[in-house]
């Protein structure tokens, strides 16, 4: 049934028309009236009518909801994707597992199907080998766990394409895969900081954390953690504030501290004679190119210059235990 | 998608009902909208007829919310009574929203009145030069003939953001002092249109005022009803579409539809989109004449919660960090940051082993699918300072939400929906 529409204009990202002057998307909603001609506008956009409303009020326009797939029309979508020399029904029960794996974080469409691809040549393996029947559902799904939890990290997270990602599993042995964090619920995962680990230098290291202690401490308590004990004063804690109303540093973020912070804390820390060469502060800011430290001021003002420590407590703490320090000894936080 | 396969043809009542609820169509009743603004419609006649015939010069504006049927009652008024095409007057329209300013503005004037060859090349010195040369090529030998012009501003208080508001103020200016026989005439949907002019413009402005504020009862109501879905003959089954029209009018349940519709908006405009949703239901279904049920459930699409079936929509991690920070939201009452809402979530994925738990950029990634959604707002405005982790942030959801969107069966594992409600009390 055709009402004489002449032309059809399709916008999409609409929520984009918001930053734009108001009159843009006023007018363009007005499009009939404005020119007096039958032309229809069609908006898509990820976000609802309300996020769109000015205070001038826009005309409403007729809202067509696109609610999100169910599990079943996710299963029935992924299926379209089944190659041709994969059996229907072996397909389903991949895609069954499939779906309880992932659609718990995620439930997209491109991204599931992206996963179903990814994975599916790593399931299909044994079976491919002999090694198991294709019925056999628990031993495939004990096959094929840890390669979805490490799909998970980075399919997932894009750190590999799937190309890249089925080179490195038929070239990795299975047990090379297997996460070391495992068994443990929480979450701590130890594997992704592996890379960073092995790639800074022993003194690097210390300021790292150095540099993470004098964020998340406040400058009041250094005496405390960092001044050798003496006889006189030890033991005599000043009071500090109920635990409750202290609002953990960890969750407000970093603090800046001077250079000169930095460097007592990392003399401190460090148990060997360390000269203070250059090559310290050169190191300094090779961390700050490495983004671990994030520098505040201006350029040219060398001598108060400011630092901010960017790495998170489980980077730190994985950096500790290379070099055997225990950080949350430390930390204002922890005692 | 449930395209009937035997459409209704081009001519029957369906299309011709859905051509008369475009936006850019006409009313197709001027006597309702009479009824409804009957000292609006009487003051206006006059106003424009004393200007057409008598060459007084007037201005006026129409103020009213979005919707009520301003233009629509102006452009009846204009109609009959012949301004721009009875030969003694000329109709100039602008609009806020297109003209944007005055140099635009006096362009389309020109444009307008034909007068572009008598302009020419001509370099104006201000603008009240230029008007004033406009208006003096309108006129004829003597006063007597010279044609009255009607102008027309629409979105007149966006004229008023234009630079030292010099367009409004040489209309008026012409209008109060007589120069050439004008009549302005301004739509608004803001009450306080006088405030947003300048001294030196109000004060030349007659302040008169017409306030229409939309229908004011659910009969009229569906008089306006009526007159939309009422088909001439001339439309094939027309005379069996109006009967099921009347006869549906008098049942309750209709007069009840329109009722909830009156208790929510007095605009002209939401119905003609109640009548689009019925229409088009009646159309999708293959069916021939209207019934109350179909009113009924155009309500309920009109009222449709974008927000509630946004949090239907999503993951069951998504889920669980929007209770985790509404609990964090119920109990400490400031903004959060990713870091806390992830501790909230650590501590309850830790307590339940058998509950699947997520690394930090997995819970990351789900964090900022949230802020895409606009379900979480910034704190401060969107000045992004410092790690998108320590980025201070609301949740845009209320509790009866969030709680509504938990509690659908199979939405999620039982454990979550337990700790949804020990956290939303």
């Amino acid at each position: 049934m055709s009402y004489g529409i002449g032309c059809y204009y399709v916008l999409e990202g609409a929520e984009r028309l918001r930053d734009l002057d108001e009159g843009v998307l006023s007018s363009l909603l007005r499009l009939q009236e404005l020119t007096g001609r039958p032309v229809c506008l069609l908006l898509t956009s990820n976000l609802v009518w309300d996020k769109f409303q000015t205070p001038g009020g826009l005309p409403q326009p007729l809202l067509v909801h696109f609610p999100q797939y169910s599990r079943e029309a996710l299963q029935s979508i992924l299926a379209l994707d089944r190659p041709s020399d994969v059996d229907e029904q072996f397909y389903s029960g991949y895609l069954n597992l499939i779906l309880s794996v992932f659609v718990v974080p995620c439930r997209n469409v491109r991204e599931l199907r992206h996963l179903a691809r990814a994975s599916l040549t790593h399931y299909r393996a044994p079976v491919l080998s002999g090694e198991v029947a294709p019925t056999d559902l628990r031993r495939l799904w004990r096959h094929v766990e840890p390669h979805l939890r490490a799909a998970l990290r980075s399919v997932y997270l894009r750190e590999a394409d799937s190309a890249q990602w089925l080179r490195t599993q038929t070239q990795l042995p299975a047990a090379a895969v297997q996460p070391s964090s495992h068994d443990q619920p929480g979450i701590l995962d130890a594997t992704d900081h592996q890379r960073l680990n092995t790639e800074l230098p022993f003194y690097s290291k210390f300021l790292l954390i150095a540099a993470y202690l004098a964020s998340y401490n406040p400058a009041k308590s250094d005496r405390r953690f960092f001044v050798k004990r003496t006889g006189k004063g030890a033991g005599r804690l000043k009071a500090r504030p109920p635990a409750g109303a202290r609002v953990s540093a960890l969750l407000t973020g970093p603090r800046a501290f001077p250079l000169d912070r930095l460097l007592a804390i990392f003399y401190v820390i460090v148990e060997d004679r360390v000269a203070p060469t250059a090559s310290i502060y050169s190191q300094v800011s090779s961390l700050v190119t490495l983004r671990m430290l994030t520098r505040l001021g201006g350029s040219d003002n060398l001598d108060s210059a400011k630092y901010k420590c960017l790495v998170n407590f489980d980077t730190v703490k994985s950096i500790a235990k290379t070099v055997n320090f225990e950080v949350e000894r430390y930390l204002y936080d922890f005692v | 998608m449930g395209v009937p396969s035997d459409a209704s043809p081009e001519s029957g009542p369906l299309p011709e009902v859905l051509r008369r609820l475009q936006e850019h169509s006409p009313p197709p009743d001027p006597e309702t909208l009479r009824d409804c603004y009957p000292q609006q419609w009487a003051q206006l006649a006059e106003l424009v007829q004393r200007a057409a015939g008598t060459g007084e010069s007037n201005s006026a504006i129409i103020v009213g919310p979005r919707g009520v049927g301003k233009t629509a009652l102006l452009n009846c008024v204009l109609s009959e009574t012949g301004a721009g095409t009875d030969g003694r007057s000329v109709l100039v329209r602008l609009h806020g929203l297109l003209q944007t300013d005055d140099r635009a503005a006096i362009r389309h004037i020109t444009a307008q009145l034909k007068l572009e060859s008598a302009v020419g090349d001509r370099v104006f010195g201000s603008f009240a030069e230029n008007l004033s040369f406009l208006l003096k090529a309108l006129r004829g030998g003597n006063k007597e003939e010279s044609k009255t012009v009607v102008f027309v501003l629409e979105e007149f208080d966006l004229f008023c953001q234009h630079k030292n508001q010099t367009l409004l103020y040489n209309l008026f200016d012409v209008a109060q002092s007589a120069q050439a026989p004008i009549c302005v005439l301004g739509l608004t949907a803001r009450l306080d249109v006088l405030e947003l002019m300048e001294k030196r413009v109000k004060s030349r402005f007659s302040h008169r005022q017409l306030y229409l504020y939309g229908v004011s009862s659910v009969e009229a109501l569906a008089a306006v009803t009526r007159s939309y879905l009422w088909l001439p003959p001339t439309v094939t089954a027309a005379a069996r579409w109006n009967r099921s029209v009347e006869r549906l009018l008098q049942e309750r349940q209709l007069t009840a539809a329109l009722r909830s519709v009156h208790e929510r908006t007095r605009s002209v405009r939401d119905l003609k989109l109640l009548l689009r949703h019925v229409v088009l239901r009646l159309w999708r279904e293959g069916r021939s004449t209207p019934e109350a049920a179909d009113f009924t459930a155009a309500v309920t699409t009109m009222s449709f919660d974008g927000r509630a079936a946004m949090l239907q929509g999503l993951s069951v991690l998504e889920l669980c960090l929007v209770v985790a920070m509404r609990h964090l939201t119920q109990v400490y009452d400031e903004p959060f940051n990713f870091e806390m809402v992830l501790r909230e979530y650590g501590k309850f994925a830790g307590r339940k082993s058998t509950f699947q738990s997520f690394t930090r950029p997995v819970v990351m990634k789900a964090y900022e699918n949230l802020q895409n959604l606009e379900l979480i707002r910034p704190a401060d405005g969107g000045a992004s300072r410092g790690q998108k982790e320590y980025q201070l942030f609301w949740l845009a959801a209320t509790a009866q939400e969030v709680a509504a969107a938990v509690k659908r069966p199979g939405a999620v594992p039982t454990e979550v929906a337990q700790w949804a409600d020990s956290a939303l009390i």
